[in-house]
C-alpha cells in the first residue's frame, strides 16, 4: 500500500513537469516575444509605447534568454502566484483566472455529482434487469446523451426553458440578483440557473457512465461468486449490492480520471453558449486573440486539476480494493 | 458401499424426471432431458460425465439457482426436511424465503474454481460468516470463534490468521477448504461439490477429497458429487450415475458400475482413460465427438458414436433406464426385453461434422 | 525404447532461468524466484520425453527458455536444427531466431484460447507457412495435407474455429504445430482440457504423428496417466529442479524419490477395488523461499538433517536396468517405495 502511495505520487512529478513543459510551449508558438506583440499593440491604438515599461517587462520574464532560463523563470514566477500579464485584458493573468475558476469550479463539480448520481443507478437499473424494456429504453436514451454534442443540447434546453418561463437562461443570475449582494434569494437564482448547465456539462459523462456501469457490472453478476453468495442463501438484492456491485465500482473510480477532462471540455462549449461567467469563454478568446500567458496559463491550471482528479481516483482504489492494497 | 434403494431407506432429494433448457441467442438447448437421480441420507452420490452431459445443471437446479436463461421446464426435485415435510424446489419461487432458508441452510454447494468462487475483495471471515449469520447464528460464542474452529476443522493451519485473509492471499488448497469450511458452518443436511478439485494439483486434489470423504463421513452427510473424473469417482462414490447429454445412461452402485458397465457409453468411457497400473500401447477411443446440446441426435443419443448399435431402433427410439440386475440401471436396448434385432445394420456410424 | 539411438535432438545442459523479485516503491531487486534451477535432460530423436509435475514446478517455463520466449539465465540448449547444425537456444542471436524456430512446433494446452476466432481454420494452419513466404497455391495444398494428417476434413478450410468442439480445435492446433515440418514438438499439457474421450483420440493422434513423421516431442503434463501412455522417458520436476528421471517403464515399476511415489499415490486410479492411499501432506513451497536442502525436504516424510543442509544431486542409482535412472534424493539406495 505504501509503496504504491509513494510510486503513485512519484510518477506525479515528471507528469506534472511534461504538462508544464507544454503549456510553456503554447505560451512561446505564436513568433515574437508578447512584449513585442504588445508594444505592437499599442502602437496600433495610438498609444505611447512606454520604453521603460517594455524594458522591464523583458528583463522580468527573461525575454532574450535561452529558452530554458525563461522557462524556469516562467516556473519561478508562477511559484509565486505571477501568472504573467493578459494583454486582451490588460491584467494579470492570476485575477482573470481567480474571478472565474471559482465558477467553473462549481459548474464542473455539480456536473460531476450529476454524473455520478443520475449515471450509476441507471446503469445499475439497466444491469439487473438486462433485455427488459426498462435496460433498452435506458440504454437507448444513453445513447442519445452520449451522441448529442453539448452546444446543441444547450441551445435545445435553453429554447425549451424560454418557452416554458419566458425567461432567457443566460449567464449565472437573473438580471435583478446580478448586482445584488448575498441573499437567500440569490442563492436560489444561481441554484435555478445552475442546474441547466450542469446537466448539459454532464450528459455526455453520464451516458458514458451508465455505459460502464452496466457493462461491468453485467460482467461481475455472471462471476461464480455471485452464485455461491446465492447458493449461501443470501438475498438476491443483498448480493447483488455487496458483491457484484462492490467490484463494479473499480472501473467506475477510475473512470474519474477520463470524466474530469470530458467534463471541462464540455464546460467550455456550454459556457460559450450559454454565457457563463467562467474559464471557458476566456480561454477561447485567449486562443483568438493570442493571447498566449493566459492560454498557457488556462491549460495548466486545468491540466494539473485533471492530473489531481486522476491521482484521488488512484488513491481511492487503493482504498477500497485490498488486491492493489496488497500488491496482487 | 451399501446404497440399495429399497423403499425402506429414506431418500433426501428425490429428482424426477428433471427437463432443464437454456435459451442462447435463440436457440433452446435441453441441457437436462429427463433425469431422476435419488440421494439417501449419508450417502455419497456420484454424478459422471463429459462437459455438456448436463451434470453441472442438475447440481444448479438441486439449489434453483440456475442462471437467468436457465429454465426447469418440467420434473420434480424434492427435498426431505428435518420435519418429514416434503418440499417441492421446483415449486418454490427461486427468490423466496424458503427456497433461501434451503440454500447453505439444508444443502451446501462448493464449486470448481476456488479462486473465482471467493469474492476477491472481501475477507474470509466476512464471506463465512454471511451463511452462518443467515442460518445458524450462533447463541453461546461469537461467530469469529465459530469460523476458526470451522477453519481448523478443514487442516488449514493458523486459522487465525487466516480468518482475517483475503482469498488471494490463500493457496489454491486452502481457497478450496476454506470453501468446505464455508459449506460446513451451516450444518447442512447434503453437500454438492460440483468438480471440487479440478483446478487443483494431484496431491492437493487428494487432500482435499480425503477431508471432503472425512467430514461427509463424520458429519453424516450426504454427499452429490460431480466430476468427469472417473478415478474421483471410484474412491469416493457410493452410488454413480452416468450422463450424457442430459440423460442418465447407466446408474448402479460403484462397483458395479467398474465392474461391468452394461451401456456402450460407460464401456468406452471406462476404456479410453490412460491407466497407471495397465499401461496400454494405444488407448481405446469413443469415435466423433459430444454433439450440441442444441441438436440432439434422434433415438438414442449415444448412437452416433456408440461400436455396439443394433440398428435403427437405437436411431429412432429413446432406450428408458432398466434393471439390469440388481439395483443397477442401464438405458440402452442391448440390455432390454424390447430390443428388435435388424439384420445387417451393425456397423457403427460416425459423424463428425462440425455444427 | 531405445538405448542404441545415442542421436539427441535437443540437449539441455544446466538450464537456469531466474526471475527478480521486485520490492518496495523503487522496485529494487530484493530476490529471485528461481523458475528453472539447473535442469538437464534431453530429448533423443523419434522419442517423447516427457516433464511431469504440479503447477510452479518449472515444466512451462523450461519450455518457454527453450523456445527463447524467456531468456535463459544461465545454462546451454542445444538445439538439432533440421539441416542438421547445432545451435545454443540460449545464446544465438536473435536474427538468428526466426530461421531455427522453423524447426520447433508448438501445442498449447487450451484448444479455445490459442485459437484466434477471427481467422479461418485455413488462415489458422497456414499462418507459419505465411510467415516463411510460402507461396498461396502450396500453402492450400499443404493445408489440405496437413489437416488430412490431423483426421480432419479439409474441406472444413474456410470454417472458423467456433464451429468446432474441444478436440477438433486441438487438431487444428496440431495441424499448425507440423505445418513447417519442425523436428521437434513442445506440446504443453496438450490434453489437459479436453473431455476423456476426446484426450485418447487427441493422444493416440499425437503417437501416431511421431511414428509416422519421425517427429521428437518435449510433452509436459502434470497427468502421471497421460505420461505414461505417450512418453518413453520421463523427468519429474519439483520447485524448478528434476528429481527423477528415467524411462518410463522403469520409472512407473520402480520410483525412487519420494515425490515421485507420492504423486502416483496421489492419483486416484480408476478403479473402487484398489486401495487409494494419498499421503502427502502439506503444500508446494514458494520457489522464493527456496533455501539449501533438498527441494523436497519440507513435504518428505523420510527427510533427515542431511536432506534439509545438502542439496542432493542428480545421480545415476544402481538398477538392473541398461538406461540411467537418475534420482536426486539422498536416500535413494536405503528408500523401500516401490509403488
Amino acid at each position: 500500500m505504501q509503496s504504491y502511495i509513494i510510486r503513485r505520487l512519484l510518477y506525479f512529478i515528471p507528469t506534472l513537469i511534461l504538462i508544464s513543459v507544454i503549456s510553456f510551449a503554447i505560451i512561446q508558438a505564436p513568433p515574437g516575444d508578447f512584449v513585442t506583440t504588445l508594444a505592437v499593440q499599442m502602437e496600433a491604438r495610438g498609444d505611447q509605447v512606454d520604453e521603460d515599461l517594455i524594458n522591464a517587462l523583458r528583463a522580468r520574464y527573461g525575454l532574450g534568454k535561452p529558452l530554458w532560463q525563461q522557462y524556469l523563470i516562467w516556473i519561478g514566477n508562477i511559484l509565486q502566484g505571477d501568472l504573467g500579464v493578459s494583454m486582451a485584458y490588460n491584467q494579470p493573468v492570476s485575477r482573470i483566472i481567480m474571478d472565474r475558476l471559482p465558477w467553473s469550479l462549481l459548474f464542473s463539480f455539480s456536473a460531476f455529482i450529476i454524473v455520478y448520481s443520475i449515471g450509476f443507478p441507471i446503469g445499475f437499473l439497466s444491469a439487473v434487469r438486462q433485455y427488459s424494456i426498462l435496460d433498452y429504453v435506458l440504454t437507448f436514451t444513453g445513447f442519445i446523451g452520449l451522441a448529442t454534442p453539448n452546444f446543441l443540447l444547450a441551445l435545445v434546453l435553453l429554447w425549451v426553458y424560454f418557452e416554458a418561463t419566458g425567461q432567457a437562461l443566460v449567464g449565472i443570475f437573473s438580471v435583478e440578483y446580478a448586482v445584488a449582494s448575498w441573499s437567500f434569494g440569490k442563492f436560489f437564482d444561481l441554484l435555478n440557473h445552475l442546474w441547466i448547465p450542469a446537466l448539459i456539462i454532464g450528459t455526455a459523462g453520464t451516458a458514458g457512465l451508465i455505459r460502464i456501469v452496466r457493462a461491468n457490472l453485467l460482467d461481475e453478476l455472471k462471476k461464480l461468486y455471485v452464485t455461491t453468495a446465492r447458493a449461501k442463501g443470501v438475498s438476491e438484492i443483498r448480493l447483488i449490492l455487496k458483491y457484484p456491485v462492490r467490484l463494479a465500482i473499480n472501473p467506475v473510480i477510475s473512470n474519474i480520471g477520463y470524466v474530469l477532462p470530458a467534463l471541462i471540455s464540455g464546460e467550455v462549449i456550454t459556457s460559450i453558449v450559454i454565457g457563463l461567467p467562467t474559464i471557458g469563454p476566456v480561454l477561447l478568446r485567449a486562443l483568438q486573440t493570442e493571447d498566449m500567458f493566459l492560454a498557457g496559463s488556462i491549460v495548466l491550471i486545468l491540466s494539473v486539476l485533471t492530473l489531481v482528479g486522476t491521482l484521488v481516483s488512484d488513491l481511492l482504489l487503493a482504498v477500497i480494493d485490498p488486491r492493489i492494497r496488497h500488491g496482487v | 458401499m451399501n446404497s440399495d434403494s429399497s423403499p425402506n431407506r429414506e431418500w433426501l432429494i428425490d429428482i424426477k424426471d428433471l427437463h432443464v433448457t437454456f435459451s442462447q441467442d435463440d436457440k433452446t438447448v435441453n441441457a437436462v432431458n429427463g433425469v431422476d437421480i435419488r440421494v439417501h441420507k449419508g450417502e455419497a452420490v456420484g454424478i459422471v460425465g463429459e462437459s455438456g452431459c448436463g451434470k453441472t445443471v442438475t447440481s444448479y437446479s438441486l439449489l434453483n439457482i440456475l442462471p437467468l436463461n436457465g429454465r426447469i421446464v418440467s420434473g420434480e426435485v424434492r427435498y426431505r426436511g428435518g420435519n418429514g415435510s416434503i418440499i417441492d424446489i421446483t415449486k418454490l419461487n427461486p427468490r423466496s424465503r424458503e427456497m433461501r432458508k434451503l440454500r447453505g441452510g439444508e444443502i451446501a454447494m462448493i464449486f470448481q474454481e476456488p479462486m473465482a468462487s471467493f469474492s476477491p475483495v472481501h475477507t474470509i471471515k466476512d464471506q463465512i460468516a454471511e451463511g452462518i449469520l443467515l442460518h445458524q447464528p450462533p447463541k453461546d460464542k461469537k461467530v469469529r470463534e465459530k469460523i476458526i474452529e470451522y477453519l481448523g476443522m478443514v487442516g488449514i493451519s493458523n486459522p487465525e490468521r487466516a480468518i482475517d485473509a483475503y482469498p488471494f492471499q490463500l493457496s489454491g488448497g486452502m481457497r478450496q477448504r476454506a470453501m468446505i469450511a464455508m459449506a460446513l458452518a451451516c450444518n447442512p443436511k447434503v453437500l454438492v461439490a460440483d468438480e471440487p478439485t479440478t483446478a487443483l494439483d494431484v496431491t492437493i486434489q487428494a487432500q482435499v477429497l480425503m477431508l471432503i470423504k472425512e467430514m461427509q463421513q463424520e458429519l453424516g452427510l450426504a454427499l452429490v458429487l460431480i466430476t468427469h473424473d472417473l478415478g474421483i469417482i471410484a474412491h469416493m462414490a457410493d452410488f454413480v450415475y452416468v450422463m450424457y447429454l442430459g440423460r442418465v445412461v447407466e446408474k448402479g452402485p460403484v462397483a458395479t458400475i467398474f465392474d461391468s458397465p452394461k451401456h456402450p457409453y460407460t464401456r468406452d468411457l471406462i476404456r479410453s482413460i490412460p491407466k497407471l497400473d495397465r499401461p496400454e500401447k494405444r488407448l481405446a477411443t469413443i469415435q466423433g465427438n459430444v454433439p450440441d446440446a442444441s441438436r440432439l441426435p434422434s433415438g438414442c443419443a449415444f448412437h452416433p458414436r456408440c461400436r455396439e448399435i443394433i440398428g435403427e431402433i437405437c436411431r429412432q427410439t429413446e432406450p428408458v433406464l432398466e434393471e439390469v440386475e440388481a439395483d443397477h440401471f442401464a438405458a440402452c436396448f442391448l440390455h432390454s426385453p424390447k430390443r428388435e434385432i435388424e439384420p445387417g445394420t451393425g456397423e457403427s456410424e460416425i459423424v463428425q461434422q462440425p455444427q | 525404447m531405445s538405448n542404441n539411438h545415442n542421436e539427441s535432438i535437443l540437449d539441455v545442459r544446466h538450464l537456469k532461468k531466474y526471475f527478480p523479485i521486485e520490492k518496495g516503491f523503487l522496485r529494487r531487486v530484493s530476490g529471485y524466484v528461481r523458475a528453472v534451477d539447473d535442469v538437464c535432460f534431453s530429448v533423443q530423436k523419434g522419442q517423447t520425453m516427457g516433464l511431469v509435475g504440479e503447477s510452479g514446478c518449472g515444466k512451462t517455463t523450461t519450455a518457454w527458455t527453450i523456445l527463447r520466449l524467456h531468456e535463459a539465465t544461465a545454462g546451454e540448449i542445444f538445439f538439432k536444427t533440421g539441416n542438421s547444425e547445432i545451435v545454443d537456444m540460449a545464446a544465438v542471436e536473435k536474427v538468428r531466431l526466426k530461421e531455427i524456430r522453423r524447426y520447433m512446433g508448438v501445442v498449447f494446452q487450451d484448444p479455445y484460447a490459442s485459437l484466434n476466432p477471427r481467422k479461418t481454420v485455413l488462415d489458422i494452419v497456414a499462418d507459419p507457412l505465411l510467415n516463411y513466404g510460402v507461396k498461396r497455391d502450396e500453402r492450400e495444398a499443404r493445408v489440405t495435407e496437413l489437416l488430412t494428417m490431423v483426421g480432419l476434413d479439409p474441406s472444413f478450410m474456410p470454417r472458423y474455429p467456433h464451429a468446432f468442439s474441444g478436440g477438433q480445435r486441438q487438431r487444428i492446433g496440431i495441424a499448425r504445430a507440423l505445418a513447417l515440418s519442425p523436428s521437434l514438438v513442445i506440446a504443453d499439457e496438450p490434453v489437459s482440457a479436453l473431455d476423456v474421450s476426446v484426450q485418447a483420440q487427441i493422444l493416440n493422434l499425437l503417437s501416431d504423428l511421431r511414428d509416422e513423421l519421425g517427429l521428437s516431442y518435449l510433452f509436459i503434463a502434470h497427468d502421471l496417466s497421460v505420461i505414461q501412455h505417450i512418453c518413453d522417458r520421463v523427468a519429474v520436476m519439483y520447485m524448478g529442479s528434476i528429481v527423477e528421471e528415467a524411462d518410463t517403464e522403469e520409472l512407473f515399476s520402480q520410483p525412487m524419490h519420494p515425490y515421485t511415489t507420492s504423486l502416483m499415490a496421489a492419483l486416484p486410479v480408476p478403479d473402487p477395488h484398489k486401495p487409494w492411499s494419498p499421503e502427502l501432506s502439506g503444500e508446494v513451497g514458494k520457489p522464493s523461499e527456496k533455501g539449501s536442502g533438498c527441494v523436497f525436504a519440507h513435504r518428505c516424510p523420510y527427510a533427515a538433517q542431511i536432506c534439509h543442509d545438502e542439496t542432493p544431486s542428480l545421480e545415476t542409482k544402481t538398477t538392473d536396468t541398461k538406461d540411467s535412472h537418475l534420482v536426486a534424493c539422498h536416500f535413494a539406495d536405503e528408500l523401500d517405495i516401490d509403488a
